[in-house]
């Protein structure tokens, strides 16, 4: 039925769905109730924190995470694959080192990278809430009620994230070093690491507000977002090196200022190795989150809600739109005229919205799975495989992030979008979003694979080229796959629409995909000393690369 | 009702506005007119406690805005004029969510949600999602949740915006009795002829500072018109849209290929 210029179908998105919020919704819900005397000393509301968690979590299972709704957040399901991913590589560090302080320090670290890569990366929507400045802030909620709501409801995605993350550590670590004094200051570690790291985060921003003017904090949240991911990676390479300290007589003052550090202290202590600095870090293990909690409890005011609720997400001096000589020559890829402009209309898109996932996702997991194969490469004992295989792996691990910055990408929006309607109503939309979906193959496959050969070629010679060459050509195809399914523009034809299985749509294809690269990873790990199978399967994928390329505009 | 001295704002530098002085008494609907970027979005964001950096004093239903913002809200109601909702819930759950947040029982606030979800016509979307509604049908929504805790002033920021014409009949009478019952009416808007016809004194602004304020018939011999259009586009430097118009033409003519 038409009314007032717009189509109001009763389809199945349209109509309202009747979502219970997740279990552990439903505690958590319950146990603010439970508690709502004590939080009023705290400035907060409960009737009110409850009516808002119940908004948040009903939001959060209709989401379809589109960004025509708003929604940039990735889902739980995706953020535990990721927390999986974390596990693995910590579970092979904890088991090889050789103390429970050391191994303690390992799990802390783990989720000193993390938590606050997360929180500043996939759930920063929540933070930044644009429709609360039209619903909530006219409303007479107390800021404290808004904030405490925004922490619990990112808590219980904390705490199945950290779950996630640190279960298989702790669980090898006990097989490794014992059930005492490991499980238990563990379980501490994870319970004040956690915690910290939320805090002081939330102090960063709270102070920001504080410095920043209102209408410009997301633009500076969002620089914010740049440096944690240069500054979080760079802790991986630097703490590993630290950790070996702690198992000294005289502890280095260094570990006094690295966080993951303090509980390691403690772990130390209960073997009955009692030194002034290690009592020092293990304090430092408890006060640290208080103080941080009464500090963001002093700072919580209406500056920041008011700024945290502002739609102003764009800088007031936006990126040049003039391509540069590398730009210009890699718009080529695109085969007609709408292929090229839909390729530098995406590249203008991205690099105005300062998007997290498009920017610094790619930076962050390089910088992660080369850690990973630091690992492998200090020699640890852990594996006998060549360093050109775990570096010829990287294009094919850096793909199991494609979908999401395909997913959280503005210009691979659907046809509704503004710039296709508005900008390029005559043009070909297919071409558009095919040259848009080019842009970020260029970005997350092209650029890293081409690092990884030159590396390959270094370390491993000719084998290495060759290993790094078919690993490329996979993650070529798989990055194609994945921009094939999450075609939005086709909702009914793409297997796993958000139309059609509504929020675990992407979830699921997500999970498929991830299960993809990592079964052509083991699939090359197992063939990496046979030259004659990879030399087959690369002829065989480069023979299919043109028609999968083609296959992006049908 | 609602009252500012020297009300300034600036932002990097700008300023947005430059001391604005205007009172608002109950039962009166002031509208608040000004060329686009002149500042009536700002005044009302300021009013409603949502911009809390300002200089000069506002107080609204008797509270001081900068020191009492929570006291503010409770007594007002706000139709932003560019508003984002939450497009996953339903109309009346959103008036139920805004119900709760006013300190309404969640029965009582479902209940008069529904009630005016029906009086405003929409009552066969009730239980769709608002990102399925037109623009008209969600501005109606945000009538709703304005109206929902009975406040006694109203923020109105060019709140007929994608409504169709009986829609804008209603809100014009709805308005009207909105100030007869004693409500203090705070109405920014570009369209003219309503303002003409429902409010009891006009303020006009531009680059932040008051032009002209009093009543229709006061600015309007002020300026030896009558039509508030004229006397609009007459204070705030308008005219010459003939010639700017014939440019726009010539700039087509002259790049055509």
């Amino acid at each position: 039925m038409k009314e007032s210029g717009s189509t109001v179908v009763r389809t199945k998105r349209g109509a309202a769905t009747r979502d219970r919020p997740p279990w552990i919704a439903r505690v958590l819900i319950t146990a603010a109730r439970r508690v709502a005397p004590p939080s009023r000393a705290f400035g907060i509301e409960p009737d009110k924190l409850v009516a808002l968690l119940e908004l948040r979590f009903a939001l959060d299972a209709r989401a379809t995470r589109s960004l025509a709704e708003g929604r940039t957040g990735v889902s739980l399901g995706q953020m535990l694959i990721g927390a999986l991913f974390i596990a693995l590589f910590t579970t092979i560090v904890v088991v090889t080192v050789p103390t429970a302080a050391l191994a303690v320090g390992v799990v802390s670290t783990a989720l000193w990278l993390a938590i606050p890569t997360m929180l500043l990366g996939a759930w920063l929507d929540v933070l930044l809430d644009g429709a609360s400045e039209s619903v909530i802030a006219p409303t007479p909620v107390g800021d404290r009620t808004v904030l405490a709501a925004r922490l619990l409801f990112l808590a219980t995605y904390a705490t199945a994230t950290v779950g996630a993350i640190v279960a298989l550590p702790l669980a090898a670590g006990v097989l490794r070093h014992g059930l005492w004094p490991f499980l238990p200051i563990g379980l501490v570690a994870t319970a004040t690491s956690s915690v910290t790291a939320v805090l002081l985060l939330l102090l960063a921003f709270l102070v920001l507000a504080r410095v920043v003017p209102g209408d410009r904090f997301r633009v500076w949240a969002l620089r914010a977002q740049f440096a944690t991911a240069i500054a979080f990676p760079l802790a991986w390479q630097i703490v590993p090196r630290l950790l070996p300290h702690l198992g000294e007589s005289v502890p280095h003052w260094v570990l006094l200022a690295v966080p993951p550090c303090w509980p390691a202290g403690l772990a130390s202590w209960c073997d009955g190795e009692v030194v002034p600095l290690r009592g020092l870090r293990t304090a430092l293990t408890f006060v640290v989150p208080l103080a941080s909690f009464a500090c963001a409890l002093a700072l919580a005011n209406r500056r920041f809600v008011a700024a945290t609720a502002s739609p102003q997400t764009e800088s007031h001096r936006p990126a040049p739109f003039a391509a540069g000589p590398i730009a210009r020559f890699c718009a080529r890829v695109g085969s007609d005229p709408d292929e090229r402009a839909g390729f530098e209309f995406a590249r203008v898109v991205t690099l105005r919205e300062r998007s997290y996932v498009v920017h610094t996702m790619p930076g962050t997991i390089l910088a992660l799975v080369l850690f990973g194969a630091s690992v492998f490469a200090m020699d640890r004992d852990m594996v006998s495989t060549p360093h050109w295989v775990l570096f010829g792996l990287l294009p094919l691990l850096l793909t199991i992030t494609l979908p999401t910055a395909i997913w959280t990408t503005r210009a691979t929006e659907s046809p509704e979008a503004a710039w296709l309607r508005d900008v390029a109503p005559y043009a070909d939309d297919r071409a558009l979003r095919s040259g848009s979906f080019k842009l970020l193959l260029v970005r997350w496959c092209a650029i890293p694979s081409l690092c990884a050969l030159a590396v390959c070629s270094v370390l491993g010679s000719w084998r290495g080229a060759l290993f790094s060459a078919v690993s490329t050509l996979a993650a070529f195809h798989l990055d194609v796959l994945a921009c094939t399914l999450l075609d939005v523009r086709h909702p009914f034809r793409a297997p796993y629409s958000t139309d059609r299985l509504n929020n675990a749509a992407p979830s699921l294809l997500f999970f498929l995909h991830t299960l993809l690269v990592l079964a052509a990873g083991a699939g090359l790990l197992v063939a990496h000393d046979a030259p004659i199978v990879l030399a087959v399967g690369g002829v065989a994928l480069s023979a299919l690369a043109p028609l999968r390329w083609r296959a992006l505009r049908s | 009702m609602i009252e500012t001295r020297g009300l300034a704002k600036r932002y990097d530098g700008f300023a947005a506005l430059a001391g604005i002085d205007l009172v608002v008494r109950p039962g009166e609907v002031l509208g608040y007119i000004g060329p686009n970027g002149s500042g009536k979005s700002t005044t009302v964001k300021i009013l409603t406690g949502l911009l809390p950096s300002f200089d000069g004093e506002a107080r609204v239903a008797g509270f001081d805005v900068r020191d009492a913002p929570t006291e503010v809200k409770r007594r007002i109601g706000y139709v932003p004029e560019q508003a984002q909702l939450y497009d996953a819930l339903t109309p009346l759950e959103l008036l139920t969510f805004v119900g709760r947040l006013h300190d309404l029982d969640e029965r009582h606030a479902h209940r008069r949600g529904a009630a005016l979800i029906e009086a405003f016509g929409l009552h066969d979307r009730a239980r769709l999602r608002i990102g399925s509604l037109s623009k008209g049908m969600k501005q109606k929504v945000l009538f709703c949740t304005a109206l929902l805790h009975d406040p006694a002033v109203l923020f109105l920021d060019e709140p007929l915006s994608g409504l169709d014409v009986n829609a804008v009949i209603l809100a014009k009478e709805l308005i009207r009795q909105l100030a007869d019952a004693g409500k203090a009416v705070f109405y920014c808007s570009h369209v003219m002829d309503v303002v003409e016809r429902v409010c009891d004194r006009i303020v006009l602004i531009a680059r932040g500072a008051v032009v002209a304020q009093g009543t229709f018939a006061e600015l309007a011999e002020r300026a030896a018109e009558t039509r508030l259009e004229a006397v609009f586009s007459q204070l705030t430097g308008g005219g010459g849209e003939a010639d700017q118009a014939r440019r726009i033409v010539s700039v087509l003519r002259e790049t055509a290929s």
